[in-house]
C-alpha cells in the first residue's frame, strides 16, 4: 500500500476523530495520542506544502474555531489545538486562510488583547493551565516561519506576553517561552537601511508608524534585548537565569547586527555579576560565555568573551570553577594562557591530593596565583570525603577528556599527569603515595570505586597520548596490581582490563620484557579472575582475553606464552560454566585461541595440536544442548569468524553441515540469522572457488540452500530477510555465473520438494494453502510447481518473487499497529467502546 | 579499679578487673604463635624430618643439637611444641573470683589457670562456647598425645644461651612462660567450673556487681560483657563483628554509657576485606581443581570453616568443580558439624528460621549427605580407602606444626599443582612454611577476619560514646608495615590508654556513690524538708548494716531496759545515748541585707574586705570579726559573748533549719 493511499485513508477518518476530541464527554485512550496525531499531520504538512489541508478538511478549521471559542474545552485539548493552529499556519497560505476566518487571532493574540475585559475566549478562560501557556508558546513557535507571522507578534504586541511567560511558575512554560524567544532573535533579518537602524537604536520605529517587516522584528528584537538587559541586573535570582539560558540558547543564531546589539546590551550586565561573585551563576554564565565562543565575537576584543571567562575562574567554589575550566578546556579554539590556566585549574585536585607537582603554570606567574586563590578553599574541602570524591571525580574525568584532544597537555605534563593518576590508584589501592602529600586527605580515598573508576578512565585516554610510553611499565604493574587486588569492585576490573588492553597494545613489538609481564603477571592473575565468584568478573576477563588474543594474534611470543600458561584450558573448563553469558564469551575467547594457534602452526608444533578439533567437538555440543541463546549464537559467530580466515581448522569442513542444520533449526532467532551468516560466508568462500556447477554442489552437500529455503520460511522477520537477501545474491550469481560459464539452465543442483519439509512448507505457502496471511501477496502463482518432479534450484530461485518478498519484509512488524490508522482507529474505538459500556451498565 | 594485663596478644587476650572488692579475670586466651620456633610433629615417620642436623654454635662453645635442628635455613626448637600462657606472676591468681569468657579462641589457656594456680573461682560462658571450646581443647591434646615425644628441651630458654642463637629464636619473648599442653583431665577439670549463661542474662557477684553477657556476633554464642555496680558500668568487648555471618548479629546499643570500655579482639589483617578474601579463597579453589591440582587449607575445626563450606555451597555450581570430594579431617571433625546445626537459639535470624523448616541451618549438612563433604577423625583408618584426588581437605592445625595438616604438606608440596590456601589469621603463613621449604606447591595467602575492622569500631564508640577506652598498644599507632595507614589506628578524644603484657592500669574514674537501702519504718520517722525547689532533705539517725555488699539504714534498736540486778553493781556498758540530732543549718548570708540587719541593731561601723572565698566584717567598734564563706560562717569576738549570741543570732536568720 503505498503511503499517498494510506493518508487519503486516514484523512477520511480525521473528521470523526475531530468530533470525538471536540466532546467533552470522552476520554482520550492514551495520553501520547494527541502527539502522534500531530506528529502525523506535520509530516503530511512538511510532506506536501502544495495541498492544502485546510481546503481539503474544512472540519479542521471548525474544530480550531469552535475549540479556541469554547471556555469550556479540556486544558489538554485546547493546548493540542493550538499546536495545531501553529502547525496549519506555518506555512504563508495556511497563514492567511485561518487569519481570514479570525482563528489566528482567536487562538494567539485574544489573551494579549483582551487582558482584563473579561470577553470570551477558551484560552482566556484556560489561561491559567500551564499546559495551555505551554501549548500557545509552542503553536506561536510553529507558526512563526514567515513574516506576517511576525507582523502579528508584533502589532498584537505579543512579545511582552511571551517575555511575562519567561518567568512563569511552570518550567516548562518558562523554558517554551525562552525556546521562543531565542526563535523570535534567530529569526531571519531583513537587511535595514541606515535610517532604520538609527530608528532601532531610538526606538522609535513605531512611533513613526512604519510597518515593514524589518521594523516589525527590529522592534520586536528592540523589546527583547531591552529585557534582557534588565533581567540581568535584577535582583530575581530566576529573572537572572532565564535571562541567561536566552543568551545562551540565543547567540549562535543571531545574525550579525542583532548579535552585536545583543551583546553590547548583555556585556556590562556580566561583568557586574561576576564581579560579584554569585557562585550559583558561574555556570550559567559560563554557558553564555561558550555560546558567544562559538560567533564571530570571540574574534572580537571588545567582547572580551575571554576576559569573562577567566573572570568564571576566579569567582564561586572551587568546583564551580572547575566545572567553568573543564568548559573552557574544551572550547575548540581559545587562547594558550587561557586554556593553560584552566587546565590548570582542572588538575588541582589531582595535584593536591597525590602530592606530585604538575607544573601545568609557571610558578610566580599571574595565572599561578590566580589558580593558586581557590587553594585555601580547595584543601578545605578536600579534607571531606564526598566532596573530595566528586572534586576528584571531576578533574578525572577532565584529564579523561583532555587527553583525547591530545595537543592539550603542553611539553611534559603528560607523562607528570599520567604518574600523579597512578598515584592516585596506588592510594586506591592503600598504597602511600609518594612523594608524601602534605596532609592526610588522601587516606578517605582507600578502596574508593568511583575514583579509582575515573582515574581508570583517565588511564585509557592517556594511553593515546605522544610521550607516556615511557611510564608503560610502571602502568602495567599497577593495573595488574588492580587485577590481583581481591577488594576490587567488578566495575573496576572491567576498567582495568579495558586500561590493559590499551596499555599492552601500546607497543606492538615482543620483547623479553612484555613477556615476562604476560606469563608472570598478568596470565596468573587472569587465570584466577576467570576463576572468579562472580559472573561479571569471569565475563569480562574471559572478553579481555579474547580481545587481548586479537590484538597480539601476530606475535610468536604472544602464542607461546598463550600455550604455556595453561589458560586454553581454563577457557575450555569454562565451557561448562554455570552462566550463560560466560559460556558465550569462553567460546568467543576459544575461538580467537584456535585461530592463534593456527597462524603460529607453521612455526611451531604446539602441544595444542587437537586443541580445534577439541574445541570443534565441544562447539557442536553446545549448539545441540546448550539451554541458553547466548553459547549458541557465539558458536555460530566463532565458526564464522574461523572461516573469514585465510587458514580455517582443517576439520571444520566436516562439521560445517551438522553446525548448519542444527542451527536453523534453533528455537532463537538471532542463532537463525546468525547460521544465515554463516551460509553466507560458506557461499562466498565456495562459490569463489573452481566451477559453479562443483561449488553449487559442494553448497548442496553442506546443507547450505536448505538452510536457505527455511530461513526464508520462517516466522521470524530478521531470519527470512537475511535468507531472502542470500537467495537474491545466489540468483545474481546463478545468473552472472551461469551466462558466463555457459552452463545449460538445468545443471544446478535439483530437488524434490515434497521430500523435504521446508519444500512442502515452500509448496504450501505459495499456494496459500490456510489463508497465510503473513506471507506476502506478491508471492508466486499458485498452482504451477511441477508436481512430483525434482525442480531445480535455478528453477526455485527463478520463481520465488525475491524482490517483492525483500520489500515485504523491509517493512517494520508493527509497520500496521504504529500507523495513523491505526492510532485514529483505537482513537474512535474508545467512543464506540464507551456507548457500548453505557448500554452494558444497564 | 585497676586493670592487669596477662597477655599482650591483641586477639587472645586475659586481663584481670579488680572491681569494687571483686577480681573478674577477662578471656584466657592462649598465645600459640609460639610453636611456630619448633618441628613440625609428622604423623608418619618422615625422612626428612628425622635426618636434620643439629644447630652448634660457630664457635663451638654452645652445643644444642639435642634441642634445636636446623632445618631450610632457619633453627627450629625439636621438642612437643609449647605455647605462651597467660603472665602468673602479676597478681596472685587464687583471688581471681570469677572468669569471664566471650569466645571459645580466647579460652584455650583455661586449664593453666584453673588448675594450678589455687583458683577456686567460677567460669562463665555460654553453651556454644564452652561446647566448642571443649572440641577444640580435646583436638589440641589429642594432636599432642597422637605423636608424643618424651624429649622436652629446656636449655635453649636459658636466657645467656638464648641471646646467642640465630634469628628468630634470639629474639623471642617471654620464653619462660612457655609450657606444654595440658592433659584430657585438666581440660575436664577446667570445663567443669563452667557456669553457662544466655544472652543478656543478669549474673550478680558478691551483690557488688553484676555481669552480663551480650551477644558480639563473631561466633557461636561469643560475648560482650557487660560488668556493672549501681553507678558504674565496664564494658568489655573482645572478638565481635557487625558482617552478616552465622552468629547472633551483636548487641550494641546495651553498651551505651560505659564509663570505661575495655576493648580487644579487632582483626588482625585491617587491611584485608572478608568478602574480597572469600572471593580470592574461591577462585583460587577454583582454579587448582580445574588444573588437576589438589587444595589443602588449615584451619580451625570450627568458626569460619562454616562460612567458608557455606560459600563453597552457592560456589560450587557456578565453578563447576565437577566431583571433587571436600574432606574435613579433625578429631572433632563430626562433632563441629554436628554442634553447630543445634545452637539454633545463637544463630542468625536467616538460620533460626530454618529451624522450622525441614532442614539444617548451615548447608553443610547437605554436603554431607550428598557425599561431597566427608569428614574423618584422621587421614588414619576410612580416610585412607577413600581418598581420591583432586580434591580439597580443610584440617588443622593452621600452624601447620602438629596435626593432620603435617602429612599433606608432605605429600603434596612437592607439586607445583596442589595449592595451600591460608584462611586463619592467627599465624604467620611464612613462618608457618619455614619448616617445609623449598615448596614446589602454590601458597596463598587469603586470611579470612570477620571481627571488627578499624572503621567499623570507630564509628561503634561514637554511637556507644563510652568515657574511657582502654585497648592493647598495637591499636594505638598503624600496623608496622602500613605505616601511612592513619585510617588503621584507633584515634580517640581522650586518648585510649593502652596497655601491653604486665601492664596494670588504674582506670581513670573514681567511685563517688554507693547504693543505700533504708527500711520502711525508718523511712516513715524521716521529716524532709524542702531546701530547694524539688531537693528535699533530712536528718537520718540509723545503724549501717552492710552484708555481700549489701547496705541497709536500720532503725536504731531501743534500748533494752535492763533488769534490776542485785548482783554486784559493775561498770556496765551503757547504750548509746539517743539525742535527737541538732538542727542543720544551710543557705547563705546575703552581705546587704545582713549589713542592714547589723544596722538595724547599732552596728553602723562595719568595714566589709573582699576575700576569695567570701567577705571578712570587722565590726570596728566592737572589735569583731565576722567572715561569712561559702561553707562555713565565724564569729571571731574575744570575751563578749552577749555580742557573740547576737550575732550568732543575727547571721541564724538568714539561714534554714531542718
Amino acid at each position: 500500500m503505498d503511503q499517498g493511499t494510506m493518508d487519503a485513508d486516514c484523512i477520511a477518518l480525521l473528521p470523526g476523530v475531530l468530533t470525538f476530541l471536540a466532546d467533552p464527554k470522552q476520554s482520550l485512550p492514551d495520553d501520547t495520542c494527541l502527539e502522534k496525531l500531530l506528529d502525523w499531520l506535520t509530516n503530511i504538512i512538511n510532506e506536501d506544502d502544495d495541498r492544502n489541508l485546510l481546503d481539503q478538511q474544512p472540519c479542521l478549521l471548525e474544530f480550531i474555531s469552535s475549540m479556541c471559542a469554547s471556555k469550556t474545552t479540556d486544558p489538554i485539548i485546547l493546548s493540542f489545538t493550538l499546536k495545531l493552529t501553529g502547525l496549519l499556519a506555518a506555512t504563508e497560505r495556511g497563514f492567511s486562510r485561518l487569519e481570514e476566518r479570525g482563528v489566528v487571532q482567536e487562538a494567539f493574540a485574544c489573551k494579549a488583547e483582551a487582558e482584563g475585559d473579561g470577553g470570551g475566549g477558551g484560552v482566556r478562560a484556560q489561561w491559567g493551565e500551564a499546559s495551555v501557556r505551554c501549548g500557545w508558546l509552542l503553536g506561536l513557535r510553529a507558526l512563526l516561519q514567515h513574516h506576517p507571522a511576525m507582523l502579528f507578534i508584533s502589532q498584537r504586541g505579543l512579545t511582552k506576553l511571551i517575555l511575562q511567560l519567561q518567568r512563569d511558575k511552570s518550567l516548562f512554560v518558562a523554558a517554551a517561552a525562552n525556546q521562543l524567544l531565542a526563535h523570535i532573535l534567530n529569526f531571519p533579518h531583513p537587511p535595514m537601511t541606515e535610517q532604520q537602524q538609527q530608528q532601532q537604536q531610538q526606538g522609535t520605529a513605531q512611533e513613526n508608524g512604519s510597518s515593514g517587516p524589518e521594523c516589525n522584528t527590529a522592534t520586536v528584537t528592540a523589546e527583547i534585548v531591552g529585557h534582557v538587559g534588565e533581567a540581568l541586573v535584577s535582583q530575581e535570582h530566576f529573572r537572572v537565569l532565564q535571562a541567561l539560558r536566552l543568551l545562551a540558547l540565543s547567540l549562535p543564531g543571531c545574525g550579525a547586527p542583532l548579535l552585536g546589539s545583543v551583546w553590547r546590551g548583555a556585556l556590562g550586565p556580566l561583568e557586574v555579576l561576576l564581579e560579584a561573585g554569585m557562585n550559583k551563576l558561574s555556570l550559567p554564565i559560563m554557558e553564555v560565555l561558550h555560546a558567544a565562543s562559538t560567533t564571530e565575537l570571540f574574534s572580537q576584543s571588545d567582547a572580551r568573551v575571554e576576559e569573562l571567562m577567566r573572570a568564571t575562574l576566579r569567582v564561586g567554589e572551587p568546583k564551580t570553577a572547575i566545572q567553568c575550566a573543564s568548559a573552557i578546556t574544551r572550547l575548540q579554539h581559545c587562547s594558550e594562557p587561557l586554556k593553560r590556566l584552566a587546565v590548570g585549574i582542572v588538575l588541582q585536585p589531582l595535584e593536591f591530593i597525590t602530592g606530585s607537582p604538575l607544573q601545568i603554570l609557571p610558578n610566580g606567574s599571574g595565572d599561578a596565583k590566580q589558580a593558586n586563590s581557590h587553594q585555601p578553599a580547595l584543601r578545605e574541602q578536600l579534607c571531606q570525603k564526598s566532596q573530595c570524591i566528586s572534586l576528584l571525580s571531576l578533574s578525572l574525568s577532565s584529564v579523561a577528556e583532555l587527553s583525547l584532544a591530545n595537543s592539550l597537555f603542553v611539553d611534559a605534563s603528560v607523562e607528570a599527569v599520567t604518574g600523579a593518576v597512578l598515584q592516585l590508584l596506588k592510594v586506591g589501592l592503600g598504597q602511600s603515595p609518594s612523594p608524601s602529600p602534605p596532609n592526610k586527605a588522601y587516606i578517605q580515598l582507600i578502596g574508593c570505586s568511583r575514583v579509582q573508576r575515573c582515574g581508570l578512565d583517565a588511564l585509557i585516554s592517556l594511553s593515546s597520548c605522544e610521550g607516556v610510553r615511557c611510564l608503560r611499565q610502571e602502568v602495567l604493574d599497577l593495573l595488574h596490581q588492580c587485577l590481583q587486588h581481591p577488594d576490587s569492585d567488578p566495575t573496576v576490573l572491567q576498567k582495568t582490563l579495558q586500561a590493559l588492553l590499551k596499555w599492552i597494545c601500546l607497543d606492538s613489538s615482543d620483547c623479553s620484557e612484555k613477556t615476562h609481564f604476560l606469563t608472570q603477571s598478568l596470565f596468573p592473575a587472569l587465570m584466577k579472575r576467570v576463576c572468579d565468584m562472580h559472573w561479571e568478573v569471569r565475563d569480562s576477563t574471559l572478553e579481555f582475553i579474547t580481545q587481548l588474543i586479537v590484538n597480539s594474534s601476530d606475535s610468536v611470543a604472544f602464542s607461546g606464552a598463550l600455550r604455556g600458561s595453561g589458560i586454553v584450558s581454563l577457557l575450555l573448563a569454562c565451557l561448562d560454566d554455570s552462566e550463560g553469558y560466560v559460556r558465550a564469551s569462553a567460546i568467543s575467547a576459544l575461538g580467537q585461541a584456535v585461530t592463534a594457534a593456527q597462524h603460529q602452526g607453521e612455526t611451531n608444533t604446539n602441544s595444542h595440536h587437537s586443541l580445534p578439533e577439541e574445541v570443534l567437538t565441544r562447539l557442536l555440543a553446545i549448539l545441540a544442548q546448550d539451554t541458553e541463546g547466548f553459547p549458541r549464537r557465539a558458536v555460530l559467530k566463532t565458526v564464522t569468524s574461523w572461516l573469514s580466515r585465510p587458514r580455517p581448522p582443517p576439520d571444520l569442513d566436516q562439521s560445517l553441515s551438522a553446525l548448519l542444520t542444527l542451527g536453523i533449526d534453533d528455537f532463537d532467532w538471532e542463532v537463525k540469522v546468525h547460521t544465515l551468516e554463516l551460509a553466507e560466508m560458506v557461499m562466498d568462500k565456495t562459490l569463489s572457488r573452481g566451477s559453479l556447477t562443483e561449488a553449487l554442489e559442494r553448497l548442496q552437500e553442506y546443507g547450505v540452500f536448505g538452510v536457505l529455503f527455511k530461513g526464508l520460511l520462517d516466522c521470524d522477520r530478521p531470519v527470512a530477510q537475511k535468507a531472502c537477501q542470500l537467495l537474491l545474491k545466489l540468483r545474481e550469481v546463478l545468473e552472472v555465473k551461469g551466462e558466463s560459464a555457459g552452463s545449460p539452465p538445468g545443471d544446478t543442483p535439483t530437488f524434490h520438494l515434497q521430500s523435504h519439509q521446508w519444500g512442502e512448507d515452500l509448496l504450501r505457502k505459495c499456494k496459500g494453502v490456510n489463508g497465510d496471511s503473513d506471507w506476502p501477496r506478491e508471492g508466486v502463482p499458485a498452482g504451477d510447481w511441477p508436481k512430483g518432479e525434482e525442480v531445480s534450484l535455478r528453477e526455485v530461485v527463478g520463481r520465488l518473487d525475491l524482490e517483492g518478498m525483500r520489500q515485504a519484509l523491509a517493512r517494520s512488524s508493527d509497520h500496521a499497529m504504529a500507523s495513523p490508522r491505526s492510532l485514529m482507529e483505537d482513537i474512535l474505538a474508545v467512543a464506540q467502546r464507551s456507548d457500548d459500556n453505557a448500554v452494558d451498565c444497564y | 579499679m585497676k586493670l592487669y594485663c596477662l597477655s599482650g596478644h591483641p586477639t587472645l587476650p586475659c586481663n584481670v578487673l579488680k572491681f569494687k572488692s571483686t577480681t573478674i579475670m577477662l578471656d584466657c586466651g592462649l598465645d600459640t604463635t609460639s610453636v611456630l620456633q619448633f618441628l613440625p610433629l609428622p604423623l608418619v615417620h618422615s625422612q626428612r624430618l628425622s635426618k636434620l642436623p643439629g644447630w652448634v654454635s660457630k664457635d663451638g662453645a654452645i652445643n644444642l643439637e639435642k634441642e634445636l635442628k636446623e632445618c631450610a635455613g632457619r633453627v627450629f626448637v625439636d621438642s612437643q611444641p609449647e605455647f605462651c600462657l597467660p603472665e602468673k606472676e602479676l597478681l596472685d591468681l587464687s583471688t581471681v573470683d570469677v572468669i569471664l569468657i566471650s569466645n571459645y579462641h580466647c579460652m584455650m589457656a583455661l586449664p593453666y589457670i584453673t588448675e594450678h594456680t589455687g583458683f577456686t573461682g567460677t567460669v562463665y560462658a555460654t553453651e556454644p562456647t564452652l561446647q566448642i571450646g571443649r572440641l577444640l581443647m580435646e583436638e589440641l591434646v589429642n594432636f599432642m598425645e597422637r605423636v608424643p615425644k618424651a624429649q622436652s628441651a629446656t636449655c635453649w630458654k636459658n636466657k645467656e644461651i638464648q641471646r646467642l642463637l640465630p634469628c628468630p629464636l634470639k629474639d623471642v619473648q617471654d620464653v619462660y612462660a612457655w609450657k606444654r599442653c595440658y592433659s584430657l583431665q585438666e581440660v575436664n577439670s577446667a570445663l567443669s567450673k563452667v557456669q553457662l549463661v544466655g544472652y543478656s542474662q543478669k549474673v550478680e557477684l558478691f551483690g557488688a556487681v553484676q555481669v552480663t553477657p551480650l551477644s558480639s556476633g563473631y561466633s557461636l554464642g561469643s560475648s560482650n560483657w557487660i560488668i556493672q555496680s549501681h553507678y558504674e558500668k565496664v564494658s568489655y568487648v573482645s572478638g565481635s563483628s557487625l558482617l552478616t555471618t552465622h552468629p547472633q548479629p551483636m548487641d550494641q546499643s546495651s553498651l551505651k554509657n560505659s564509663d570505661v570500655l575495655i576493648l580487644s579482639g579487632l582483626t588482625q589483617i585491617p587491611t584485608a576485606n572478608p568478602d574480597g578474601m572469600l572471593g580470592e579463597f574461591c577462585s583460587n579453589l577454583a582454579m587448582t581443581i580445574r588444573a588437576g591440582g589438589n587444595v589443602l587449607v588449615p584451619c580451625h575445626s570450627s568458626g569460619v570453616i562454616y562460612d567458608l563450606l557455606e560459600c563453597l555451597y552457592q560456589f560450587m555450581d557456578s565453578a563447576n568443580l565437577g566431583t571433587a570430594p571436600f574432606y574435613f579431617i579433625s578429631p572433632v571433625a563430626n562433632s563441629s558439624l554436628e554442634f553447630s546445626q543445634i545452637f539454633a537459639e545463637w544463630l542468625c535470624q536467616n538460620k533460626q528460621s530454618k529451624v522450622y523448616l525441614p532442614e539444617p541451618p548451615f548447608p553443610h549438612a547437605e554436603l554431607v549427605q550428598t557425599n561431597k563433604l566427608k569428614h574423618y577423625p584422621s587421614i588414619h583408618g576410612d580416610f585412607s580407602s577413600e581418598f581420591r584426588q583432586p580434591c580439597v581437605v580443610f584440617t588443622g592445625h593452621p600452624s601447620l606444626r602438629f596435626g593432620d595438616v603435617v602429612h599433606f604438606m608432605e605429600l603434596w608440596g612437592k607439586s607445583s599443582l596442589n595449592t595451600i590456601i591460608f584462611t586463619e589469621p592467627d599465624f604467620s603463613y611464612l613462618d608457618a612454611l619455614a619448616p617445609y621449604q623449598p615448596l614446589a606447591m602454590k601458597c596463598v595467602y587469603c586470611p579470612i577476619d570477620t571481627r571488627l575492622n578499624f572503621h567499623q569500631v570507630s564509628k561503634l564508640l561514637k554511637e556507644v560514646q563510652p568515657l574511657h577506652v582502654v585497648c592493647p598498644e598495637q591499636y594505638t599507632q598503624p600496623p608496622p608495615s602500613q605505616s601511612h595507614r592513619s585510617d588503621l589506628m584507633l584515634e580517640l578524644q581522650p586518648p585510649p590508654m593502652a596497655y601491653r603484657r604486665c601492664s596494670v592500669l588504674g582506670l581513670p574514674f573514681r567511685r563517688r556513690y554507693e547504693r543505700i537501702h533504708i527500711l520502711p519504718e525508718l523511712a516513715k520517722s524521716l521529716v524532709p524538708s524542702e531546701i530547694k525547689p524539688g531537693i528535699s532533705v533530712a536528718t537520718v539517725s540509723a545503724v549501717l548494716h552492710s552484708k555481700d555488699n549489701k547496705h541497709i539504714l536500720q532503725p536504731v534498736p531501743k534500748p533494752v531496759p535492763v533488769p534490776p540486778t542485785k548482783k554486784r553493781k559493775r561498770v556496765q556498758e551503757e547504750p548509746p545515748e539517743r539525742l535527737a540530732p541538732k538542727p542543720l543549718l544551710n543557705g547563705a548570708v546575703p552581705l546587704d541585707p545582713f549589713l542592714a540587719t547589723l544596722h538595724k541593731h547599732g552596728i553602723a561601723e562595719v568595714k566589709v574586705e573582699e576575700t576569695p572565698d567570701g567577705h571578712i566584717l570587722h565590726l570596728q567598734a566592737e572589735d569583731t570579726l565576722i567572715q561569712l564563706e561559702e561553707d562555713g560562717t565565724h564569729i571571731v569576738c574575744d570575751n563578749n559573748e552577749p555580742l557573740r549570741t547576737t550575732l550568732r543570732d543575727l547571721v541564724l536568720r538568714f539561714l534554714q533549719k531542718f
